[in-house]
């Protein structure tokens, strides 16, 4: 097993709010995590920081063992993100979405980029839908598109920040369902979600935080059965209740 | 009652001063778009020094009053040794005026365009300039036509200042007039009429492209 994330002792503050405290984490190779826990308790902050999208106040990131600089964990395109509200570009169509980034940072000619666009469109099951422009498709198939521009990229880890939150009950597990398919390749993944039953499916570690700190990690099936602290407990209670 | 056949009479010296206005105004909002977007994109794109002059720039052209930035070009220009004729100083003084406010329209329209777009420019790898250039402008085409619109409604009024360089734009052929006929509301009446079509013609222009653009 390869260590390809390791994170140590990150914080980040806003002001003078402590929003991630301390955290310490690391990542094998085609490892999935899955980060839970009660609105405002950090897990945002800690995935975009791991993104680069946050400043962190303290703390290091290790990928494959080194230190990067941001510009080069950006350029080489470490992390693929897949956030809650899409944020595919409106005034382009689907296909130009993704042939845009892999023109202009991988430098790879139009022809080539339109490959590789529809063969990762076609994993997320969109491909008849390429010609249009995001605002015309539903939202479980924006996401999936959104998905299907990071994996171009060809990123080392997926990240995913509550990517099933903003949209309609019935079109949450088609994105599910890609995610699945993504890990089945073996993809290295960080997800923070509120499906519980998903989570317990794909994930090899489960992350509850709280106040900005990782209260618990552990396997889904102690997780779920027999978690160490009580404060997952209640949060279990809480959320399985539904 | 209004001498209709003297207003017939002049109306060829009017129209062809209105067309002077319309000119100007055309070439200055070009220039001051232009300048605008390159602006813009410098400052989007550069740290807390360029930021500086150009805000120094931008509260220079919206603080002094028109008719001094005016003043200074005409002034200006020769003694740095550039040499333009009445029209081109004009056209030279709008745009610099216009740019102050255009540069500030593309830039907050570039900083409320959703945050997301950014973030997601950036983690696919894409440079600041590059998620400038292809991502974020591309989107505020259309919602900065609006006040585009308004800094073109201010070019047209402003250029009747150039009237005090001897520019032959509305204005001064409206003074020259009154001045050789000692005719007065016939001659404000003509020029009142022509700004407003003037106005009404170019705000229909951008109406149209504003209902024409997707996004
Ligand atoms: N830009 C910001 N400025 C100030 N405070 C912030 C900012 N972003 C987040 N916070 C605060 O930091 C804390 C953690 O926020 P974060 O978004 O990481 O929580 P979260 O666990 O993702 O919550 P949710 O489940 O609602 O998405 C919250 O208290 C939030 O109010
Ligand atoms: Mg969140």
């Amino acid at each position: 097993m390869t260590n390809i994330l390791s994170i140590n002792n990150l914080n980040v503050f806003y002001e003078s709010f402590h929003a991630v405290q301390n955290i310490s984490l690391s990542l094998n190779e085609r490892e999935i995590v899955v980060i839970c826990g009660p609105s405002g308790s950090g897990k945002s902050t800690l995935i975009r920081a791991i993104a680069g999208l946050e400043k962190a106040d303290s703390g290091d990131i290790f990928i494959n063992n080194k230190l990067m600089s941001e510009k080069e964990v950006f350029k080489n395109n470490i992390f693929g993100m897949v956030f809650q509200q899409f944020n595919l570009f409106p005034h382009l169509t689907i296909i130009e979405n993704i042939t845009l980034p892999l023109i202009k940072v991988k430098k790879i000619n139009k022809s080539e980029s339109i490959k590789i666009a529809e063969d990762v469109l076609n994993k997320v099951k969109i491909i008849d839908q390429k010609d249009k422009y995001p605002s015309k498709l539903s939202g479980g198939q924006q996401q999936r598109c959104a998905i299907a521009r990071s994996l171009a990229m060809n990123p080392k880890i997926m990240l995913f920040d509550e990517p099933t939150s903003a949209l309609d009950p019935e079109m949450i597990n088609e994105v599910l369902d890609v995610m699945s398919d993504l890990a089945s390749t073996g993809m290295t993944m960080i997800i923070v979600t509120h499906e519980m039953g998903f989570a317990k499916k794909i994930a090899n570690k489960i992350i509850f935080m709280d106040n900005g700190e990782i209260v618990e990690s552990n396997t889904p099936e102690n997780f779920f059965t027999n978690p160490n602290k009580e404060r997952t407990k209640t949060f279990l209670n809480q959320v399985l209740q539904h | 009652m209004l001498d209709i056949d003297f207003m017939i009479e002049i109306l060829p010296r009017v129209l062809k001063a209105s067309l002077v206005t319309l000119e100007i105004s055309f070439l200055s909002l070009f220039f001051s778009v232009f300048l605008g977007l390159i602006f813009s994109i410098i400052a989007l794109s550069s740290g807390k020094l360029i930021n500086i002059l150009i805000r120094c720039f931008v509260e220079f052209t919206r603080g002094v009053p028109q008719l001094v930035q005016i003043s200074i070009i005409y002034f200006a220009l020769p003694y740095i040794g550039i040499y333009f004729d009445e029209f081109w100083t004009g056209v030279v003084a709008l745009s610099f005026i216009g740019a102050g406010y255009t540069i500030e329209i593309f830039r907050n329209a570039v900083l409320n365009v959703d945050r997301g777009q950014h973030e997601a420019g950036k983690i696919l790898g894409l440079t600041k300039y590059q998620t400038l250039i292809y991502i974020l402008y591309p989107q505020i085409i259309k919602r900065s036509l609006p006040p585009i619109t308004n800094e073109l409604i201010n070019v047209v009024k402003a250029s009747a200042l150039l009237s005090v360089i001897s520019v032959n734009e509305l204005t001064k052929i409206m003074n020259d007039v009154i001045f050789e006929y000692f005719v007065v509301i016939e001659v404000l009446l003509e020029a009142t009429i022509m700004y407003l079509l003037i106005i009404s013609v170019l705000v229909y222009i951008s109406r149209y492209f504003e209902k024409r653009l997707v996004v």
